[in-house]
């Protein structure tokens, strides 16, 4: 399979979308640096960058998404892993730590630690967490705090992992709930496969740039290596994973599917899953994936925006909230999937 | 895009490499795809290997040619019934090969079309219909019958077998044909059922308790009805020797019923699962048949075709959108026969699709080994990827 030509075809399908800044920019946009690093393109690399420049110097008012304000308008992860590697220019590592002391310091936390919104079922109090979050804060701080020396951005990273990854992960599947205090006070049953994507790529990346010495270090590969485990248990025949992971009653879902082919293919790469089975499950992912991936680099099967859907976020609700041909949630994970897929091709691990 | 980039873009994704993955797809299946999409699939294979191997002499084309010619041989008696019974009268790979001098089949070929003249069951009026249903027509018995008889024209010299195929296209314009929509209905009932004419695909709650509640024409024109109208029609002018007294008129039908169904097409170049109602879903296996029919007159050149070139290029951009890498279909219409027993464009609409279909099959495989012959035999138009390229489509109707 040619991974680079079909990386390049999600990407042009997805500038074709034009879709308006939201979190999901963050992630597309990332997914193409990484793309561009991979495929040592420079006239890629200077294409994100340039769409990039409003965001991390504040001409984007607004980014949709709960981590807006302080993250997402700046550029998110996809600024922070650009500053880390020296792609953006002095003045914006001000501008990101700025933003990151504010998401330190004004974004609402649940009992003074994990962040949070407030309750659906009561929205008078503050208590609504949700696996999405790591996605959003995690590389962000990481990255920043490896580029800036700022040592607190590095362990608030590690411990909002941490946070919820102790409320929202279920030992015995190995897999990510979703929220809790959405719609009811308590966690929502099922696994959707997106967020358990959001957990991993927060978990890949950390895995991969935590400093080893740091006192989170074991627990972070630790849970890395569990949700890995419980997505091997979960993947279908075909190599998809199911908008429930645990009911294969529900739609193939393609998002979710990229984002745990990331996070595993890029542990693979590092060198922490060496078993053949987590090569084996992500030739067969990776195979699975492009079968809903169209010529023209269109995005089946992938779910629309989504949190705590219906009653209370059960495996049912989550197939009611069916699927979106190229929503703007569909181009990021398997461009990113297909970055490591590339990688490992150049390491002659895949074919 | 920088020169390596440049480099990773031309090895491309062709016309024959995505007919090539479909087949692998198809071969992987765990579900038996050849005996749920029926002969038209191996016709489609078989003709495949032929247009292959124009373009590349690489072995997997002869194993494929030589696994089409065993299965074709070894087709279940069932499916070269003695009437329509919707189905196959005569086993269209095998006719084909008949015509085209490839294999052994001309004398079984010729003998099935003499049966099917003589004892197909027909209607009042001489029409081939359904056995089970007297009276039901339907543009799927068109396809089933017209481009057999035309092959077995071709391979006999008989004339007729090609004066019952034109008989049979001209009775079922007559009936199913719009002029003023300039579309195909895609069947008729003469009246209500018994009750006792369901068939095996028909046996969900809602068709049995609805089915047929309607007399005359459906209403809504389906996408794939309209296709293997085409396709019969296609075929027969293909064959139909110059000298028949009916090939030029039929010639200027296909192409007005080719120029008529462009104003259905949409932005991004589908057709629809209705073809006049852009509210349903659009549609593969309709695209396909519709692609493949335009391929069929672009190829031929018999009249200026540059009025078909840029819409028959943006119709497989469009459907390249509904083609997975791997060989996976989307959007391709379930299987029917009068949806919800009315027919209409609602019930149409209303008759999802899903993933990997078999029916698209065949008019996909076809859709995509034409153009591979245009690309190859007259440059009239470039690599599937360029087309893509040219005809990136549009986000949002």
């Amino acid at each position: 399979m040619n991974y680079p030509m079909l990386a390049y075809k999600l990407w042009d399908r997805y500038k074709r979308q034009q879709f308006p800044p939201v979190y999901t920019t963050i992630l597309t946009y990332y997914g193409a640096f990484r793309m561009a690093e991979v495929m040592d393109d420079g006239i890629l690399l200077e294409e994100v960058k340039e769409k990039l420049h409003p965001f991390w110097n504040g001409k984007i008012a607004a980014v949709a998404g709960y981590y807006g304000k302080y993250d997402y308008r700046w550029g998110g992860n996809a600024s922070a892993w650009a500053l880390l590697h020296d792609y953006l220019p002095e003045e914006a590592a001000e501008k990101i730590c700025a933003a990151c002391d504010d998401l330190l310091t004004l974004q609402p936390r649940y009992e003074n630690k994990i962040f949070c919104r407030p309750k659906w079922y009561d929205p008078s109090q503050m208590g609504f967490r949700w696996i999405d979050s790591v996605f959003g804060v995690c590389p962000f701080l990481l990255w920043t705090g490896l580029k800036c020396g700022k040592a607190n951005y590095i362990d608030e990273a590690a411990a909002q992992m941490r946070y919820h990854h102790e409320l929202l992960f279920d030992p015995v599947r190995k897999l990510y709930h979703q929220c809790i205090d959405a719609s009811r006070p308590e966690l929502t049953p099922g696994y959707w496969s997106r967020g358990v994507g959001w957990g991993l790529h927060a978990l890949a990346d950390l895995a991969a740039d935590l400093p080893s010495g740091h006192p989170e270090y074991g627990y972070i590969r630790q849970a890395y290596q569990d949700t890995i485990d419980g997505c091997v248990a979960s993947q279908d025949p075909e190599g998809m994973w199911h908008q429930s992971m645990d009911d294969f009653g529900t739609f193939p879902e393609t998002s979710g599917t990229g984002l745990i082919l990331y996070a595993l293919g890029k542990g693979i790469r590092n060198g922490f899953f060496t078993s053949d089975k987590y090569l084996e499950t992500f030739k067969k992912g990776i195979r699975g994936l492009t079968g809903y991936i169209g010529l023209d680099g269109s995005v089946q099967n992938c779910c629309g925006g989504c949190c705590c859907p219906g009653y209370n976020g059960t495996a049912a609700d989550y197939q009611i909230r069916g699927w979106i041909l190229n929503d703007n949630h569909a181009f990021g994970p398997p461009i990113l999937a297909c970055t490591e897929a590339i990688e490992l091709q150049k390491r002659g691990i895949l074919p | 895009m920088n020169s390596k980039v440049k480099k990773i873009m031309k090895d491309t994704t062709g016309y024959l490499d995505q007919c090539v993955s479909i087949c692998g797809k198809i071969g992987m299946g765990r579900t038996n795809v050849y005996r749920q999409a029926g002969p038209m699939l191996e016709f489609s294979t078989v003709r495949l290997t032929k247009v292959g191997m124009i373009g590349d002499h690489e072995t997997h084309w002869q194993t494929l040619r030589d696994e089409q010619l065993s299965r074709i041989r070894t087709v279940p008696e069932e499916l070269r019934g003695e009437t329509t019974d919707l189905q196959w009268a005569i086993h269209p790979g095998a006719a084909w090969l008949a015509a085209r001098g490839i294999g052994d089949y001309s004398k079984s070929v010729a003998e099935a079309a003499e049966k099917l003249i003589a004892d197909g069951h027909r209607n009042a009026d001489g029409l081939f219909d359904d056995p089970v249903y007297p009276g039901h027509l339907s543009t799927e018995i068109m396809a089933m019958t017209i481009p057999a008889l035309a092959f077995a024209g071709k391979c006999s010299g008989n004339g007729a077998f090609f004066d019952e195929a034109v008989r049979q296209y001209e009775g079922y314009a007559a009936v199913l044909y719009d002029p003023a929509a300039k579309l195909w209905h895609p069947g008729y009932l003469p009246g209500k059922a018994t009750g006792e004419m369901w068939r095996y695909w028909d046996k969900s709650i809602l068709t049995q308790g609805l089915y047929l509640k309607k007399t005359g024409v459906f209403q809504g024109c389906w996408s794939r009805g309209e296709g293997y109208a085409l396709f019969a029609l296609s075929e027969l002018v293909f064959e139909l020797p110059d000298s028949h007294p009916k090939k030029a008129e039929l010639l200027q039908v296909r192409e007005q019923m080719l120029e008529g169904l462009l104003q259905y097409q949409d932005t991004n170049g589908m057709w629809h699962q209705v073809l006049n109602d852009w509210g349903s879903y659009p549609e593969t296996s309709g695209t396909a048949w519709i692609l493949y029919a335009m391929g069929r007159l672009i190829k031929r050149g018999r009249t200026a075709v540059s009025r078909f070139l840029a819409p028959y290029q943006k119709g497989l951009a469009g459907m390249g959108r509904y083609l997975a890498w791997d060989g996976s279909l989307f959007n391709v219409s379930t299987g029917c026969i009068c949806p919800g027993g009315r027919g209409t464009a609602a019930d149409y609409a209303l008759l999802g699709w899903r993933k990997d279909e078999p029916a698209g099959c065949a008019p996909v495989l076809l859709a995509l080994q034409q153009a591979a012959q245009i690309e190859f035999a007259t440059g009239l138009i470039p690599s599937y990827q360029e087309v893509l390229k040219q005809f990136p489509g549009d986000e949002v109707l």
